[in-house]
């Protein structure tokens, strides 16, 4: 009997479909902010579980609830922490014949798609309880603005932002479906959303997570983390003053980025550059202060193009010029 | 559609089976949310991304994001509309995008600060401008789609929901539950086809600042302005000016918005409702022809309003037979009304004593009527060709003109008549250095014995009030003569009443002043409806002496200020000074009123820490116009001592000048 089900073709049905394959699981924690709950969803008939990388899993006293009662020992079999993935087994005995959603399909899906969200958030279902079931809308799939320093967060890269409140504690770990029976997701942390300040609903794209689930599962996972380059700051290869930029002094929170003074002959003044021209794009990127001008430019490599937009008076000035090679 | 009907029927007709047909026929939830796509499709080219540079990182506790936001387009010609809240860090430059990548620097034109939304203009032609649905056709449970252009240029956010009402906060706005944030503030809120309902804005019922409502973000509870309303705003955005509220400057009597007390308790001087003619203690029928019965009917009409704009009231007046309407065009701000100041002391005649005008008892220095020449012992008869019988009078036509206004005054000096003209200036901050007191024909305990008159130290209580009270009347007290009434509020846990009679005999009698110390049930501390027995407490010395209704005055010290304050504000008619020492000022004082004059007293030690939180207090109550005088005592006086001579002198004067006009 395969463990996947043809595709449904409502919400009603789906939810039937989706609520055996979530499971409720308890580890460590239970102090101060750190729940000591998740959720997780089945992916395979033997009992593999994936569900959110956190503190959660740190015990040696995991349990994990299926959705009618039964509970198990779980171990982690393996984790991606750069996608926020953790892959859990139960430990059993026997052979185990478990539902379980089909994560190899990558499924995709853009704004308005309807979704449900299922998770154990603040651990309302006990039991022989199924986990509490969300609905609402993908508002958007884009790069995770994150509010720096408030979370730990290592994945970046797409989310699905959806217009239901599904982050919340224990939620983490959860599955995002869409009305038809589909996998989308899993859903996240909670975290703000760095360029409005505000919390933000996403869950990982299971496209992004099918290949590291299938890794760990079948033990040929390779973490990506051994291969990453250690973190370094943010390099400071150019700056302002290298194209011939002299920008106003560096004063408030946010100085926008005016330029004071162009040096005589450098590539800047050479493309037209005026004192009080503002800079607001640098290769695409929003520059909303001097400080992510320095930012900007500090990535350049030489041979680059760098393509600067400023505003003058009322006017939107574009130039390009090629980086030149680093001043030693 | 019939082509599906026809579909079904055949199939019915062929199988009989019915669960064939629903694997066929798409489920109706698939059919909403492509609805959903197509909706945000149609309107998506008119949706807008707007990027901000510099400006404050914070508003108030609320930190600014540094994100895109988002516009919906509403002229061919480079018009675009966005939600206020995406400006309040005030960005030194603003840039838009078009759904097609283009970019374009952005003015922003005006700020409409009622409901909430900024005009923006590009310079660019052939925009599209979307479709809105007509007003009438929103209808509470329908969809309604919020969008905004904050994640993704190419896409628009989206999220779903219903309209939950209608003419929410006051009239202005369609509530939705969709998930409203900063991610689409700006954006527009569409209905199943795409045509915009209203442009989404952060809003709240309680509160009017630029960040209200933002606290309700994504909480099944957000706001719109109707598109309509948007559209026959634009106009008026576009000739550059800011909008504002209208204020209109009445006050209600009842409390809460179910409130069915239609009285009004104030109208505010110089205010649109004043200067229309509506008068405190008319009873408010209808406002704009809707008749009104209850407080949150007037918030629907008064508050949805642009200064500018005109309103018309009814009121039913008592006396009048009936009902009188009246027309006034709000205002932006009520401004502070500051009485003119003569700067004179009327002469404290004897109550019986009858002579034409105002004689004078002192001359402030450099005030109008030291300019203008006038001396102690001159006589006022005309104040701007008006005769003036008694200072009552002459005040009540002083205080309702303004600083800087010029008047005529008929005076005579040593028998003989002249017309002086002075330029009247605001009522001073400081006491006088020196105040000769006026002194009264006195009379000996003996003989207010012999008349059944209390005079000294007393104690008693209101019959019928568990509540007891002292006071002390001057011993030569004069019944012909109006006496001042200093009202001491204990601080609670201490009634201070000897060092108060200690401290106070002296001055009281060389200035005509009785005290009476009411105390609380008690004594640890005041209870807010306390402030009817002290009212009483007064009512009742007024009946029993003659008391001067001009020098009625709170006197208190520490933390019995605060009661003092709330005396003070709650019975205007009745008090006409407070003076405190060691304390700030915890009550928001209602605005200056030139039939209620108020002043204010503040003496505190320059070490007590209290003296950062006064000093702005001082500046914002001045700002009020209200006449405030603020001693700082700069030695170290020994803690928890009460004021010395100089200080108590310096209030007795001050108490002695309450009658100024």
């Amino acid at each position: 009997m395969s463990a996947v089900k043809s595709v449904s073709a409502s919400s009603q049905s789906t939810i039937e479909y989706a609520l055996p394959r979530l499971v409720k699981i308890f580890g460590a924690g239970g102090v101060k902010n750190l729940y000591g709950y998740s959720t997780g969803f089945l992916v395979s008939p033997q009992g593999h579980i994936a569900t959110i990388w956190s503190p959660v899993l740190d015990t040696d006293r995991l349990s994990v609830v299926l959705h009618d009662g039964r509970k198990f020992e779980a171990e982690v079999l393996g984790a991606e922490p750069h996608l926020d993935l953790a892959i859990i087994k139960l430990k059993s005995e026997r052979e185990l014949n478990l539902p379980c959603f089909d994560y190899k399909e990558k499924v995709t899906a853009g704004p308005g798609t309807r979704i449900l969200g299922f998770s154990n958030m603040f651990k309302v279902a006990t039991g022989d309880e199924p986990v509490s079931v969300l609905h609402g809308v993908i508002e958007a799939r884009t790069e995770l603005p994150r509010r720096r320093g408030a979370f730990e967060l290592s994945y970046s890269g797409d989310v699905y932002v959806v217009d239901a409140i599904t982050n919340n504690p224990g939620a983490a770990g959860g599955a995002l479906l869409t009305y038809d029976g589909k996998l989308l997701g899993m859903i996240g942390k909670q975290v703000r959303n760095a360029k409005t300040n505000t919390w933000v609903n996403y869950s990982l794209p299971i496209d992004v997570l099918s290949k590291s689930i299938e890794q760990i599962i079948t033990g040929k996972f390779d973490s990506s983390e051994d291969q990453k380059k250690p973190e370094m700051d943010a390099p400071q290869r150019y700056r302002p003053v290298d194209f011939g930029l002299v920008m106003v002094p560096d004063v408030l929170y946010r100085t926008p980025a005016y330029i004071d003074r162009v040096l005589p002959d450098s590539l800047v003044a050479k493309a037209g550059l005026q004192p009080d021209d503002l800079v607001v794009f640098v290769n695409d990127e929003l520059i909303n202060s001097c400080k992510t001008l320095n930012t900007e430019l500090g990535q350049l490599e030489s041979g680059d193009l760098l393509r600067l937009v400023v505003r003058r008076n009322n006017q939107l000035i574009s130039i390009e010029f090629q980086v030149p090679p680093e001043n030693k | 559609m019939s082509n599906l009907f026809r579909l079904l029927t055949l199939l019915l007709a062929l199988s009989g089976s019915v669960e064939i047909i629903q694997a066929q026929a798409p489920h109706l939830e698939i059919l909403e949310e492509r609805a959903f796509k197509q909706a945000a499709a149609f309107v998506n080219p008119s949706i807008v991304r707007i990027e901000t540079v510099g400006g404050q990182d914070r508003v108030g506790k609320l930190i600014t994001g540094t994100g895109p936001t988002s516009g919906v387009i509403v002229s061919r010609d480079g018009l675009i509309i966005s939600s206020a809240f995406n400006f309040i860090g005030k960005p030194s430059s603003i840039l838009v995008t078009l759904p097609d990548g283009r970019r374009f620097p952005a003015q922003n034109v005006a700020t409409d600060h009622l409901k909430m939304l900024t005009l923006l203009k590009i310079d660019a032609q052939n925009l599209p401008v979307p479709l809105a649905i007509p007003e009438s056709e929103i209808q509470v449970g329908m969809w309604s789609i919020a969008l905004g252009r904050t994640f993704e240029l190419d896409q628009p956010s989206i999220s779903v929901g219903i309209v939950s009402a209608l003419e929410r906060i006051w009239g202005k706005a369609i509530q939705t539950d969709a998930k409203i944030s900063p991610v689409n503030y700006g954006g527009p809120l569409v209905d199943i086809n795409g045509r915009v309902m209203g442009i989404l804005v952060p809003l709240s019922p309680g509160a009017s600042a630029e960040t209200a409502g933002v606290e309700w973000y994504d909480s099944g509870i957000g706001f719109a302005i109707p598109m309509s309303d948007v559209l026959k705003v634009i106009p008026r955005l576009n000739t550059g000016k800011d909008l504002y509220p209208g204020l209109l400057g009445i006050t209600l009597t009842g409390q809460g918005d179910l409130s069915t007390d239609m009285k009004l308790d104030r109208v505010r001087y110089g205010s649109p409702a004043q200067e229309a003619g509506v008068k405190a203690g008319d009873t408010l029928t209808q406002l704009d022809g809707n008749a009104v019965a209850m407080h949150s009917q007037v918030k629907q009409v008064l508050m949805n309003k642009y200064a500018g704009d005109a309103v018309s009231l009814v009121v039913k007046r008592e006396g009048a037979a009936e009902p009188l309407s009246f027309k006034a065009t709000m205002v932006e701000k009520l401004v502070p009304f500051e009485s003119g100041f003569l700067g004179i002391l009327p002469q404290r005649t004897a109550i019986n004593q009858v002579e034409a005008g105002v004689g004078i008892r002192f001359i402030f220095s450099k005030s109008a009527a030291e300019e203008a020449g006038l001396k102690s012992g001159d006589r006022i008869l005309e104040f701007n060709q008006q005769k003036v019988s008694d200072p009552g009078a002459l005040a009540l036509l002083v205080n309702h003109l303004r600083p800087e206004e010029t008047a005529e005054l008929l005076i005579s000096r040593d028998q003989k008549q002249q017309t002086v003209k002075v330029i009247l200036q605001s009522p001073p901050h400081t006491v006088e250095a020196e105040l000769p007191t006026q002194a009264l024909p006195s009379r000996t305990a003996a003989e207010n014995q012999k008349d059944k008159i209390k005079t000294g130290h007393l104690k008693e209580e209101l019959p019928g009030s568990e509540s007891t009270y002292w006071a002390y009347i001057p011993e030569n007290y004069n019944p012909d003569y109006e006496y001042g009434l200093m009202v001491w509020i204990h601080p609670p846990g201490n009634t201070m009443e000897s060092t108060i009679f200690n401290e106070w005999k002296s001055i009281c009698e060389q200035r005509g002043i009785i005290i009476v110390g009411p105390a609380a049930e008690d004594v640890i501390r005041w209870n807010r409806d306390e402030t009817e027995f002290v009212k009483e407490v007064v009512e009742s010395m007024r009946k029993r002496y003659q008391i001067d209704n001009t020098r009625i005055f709170l006197l208190s010290h520490g933390d019995g200020s605060e009661f003092a304050f709330d005396l003070a504000f709650k019975y205007r008619e009745l008090f006409r000074g407070v003076a405190v020492s060691e304390a700030t000022l915890n009550n928001k004082p209602p605005e200056t009123d030139p039939d209620y004059p108020l002043s204010l007293y503040f003496v505190l030690n320059a070490a007590n820490p209290l003296n950062q939180l006064l000093q702005p207090q001082i500046e914002a109550i001045r700002e009020m116009n209200y006449p405030t005088v603020f001693e700082l005592i700069k030695k170290e006086d020994p803690a928890g001592q009460y004021l010395d001579k100089t200080r108590l002198e310096a209030i007795g004067r001050w108490a002695d000048s309450l009658d100024r006009i």
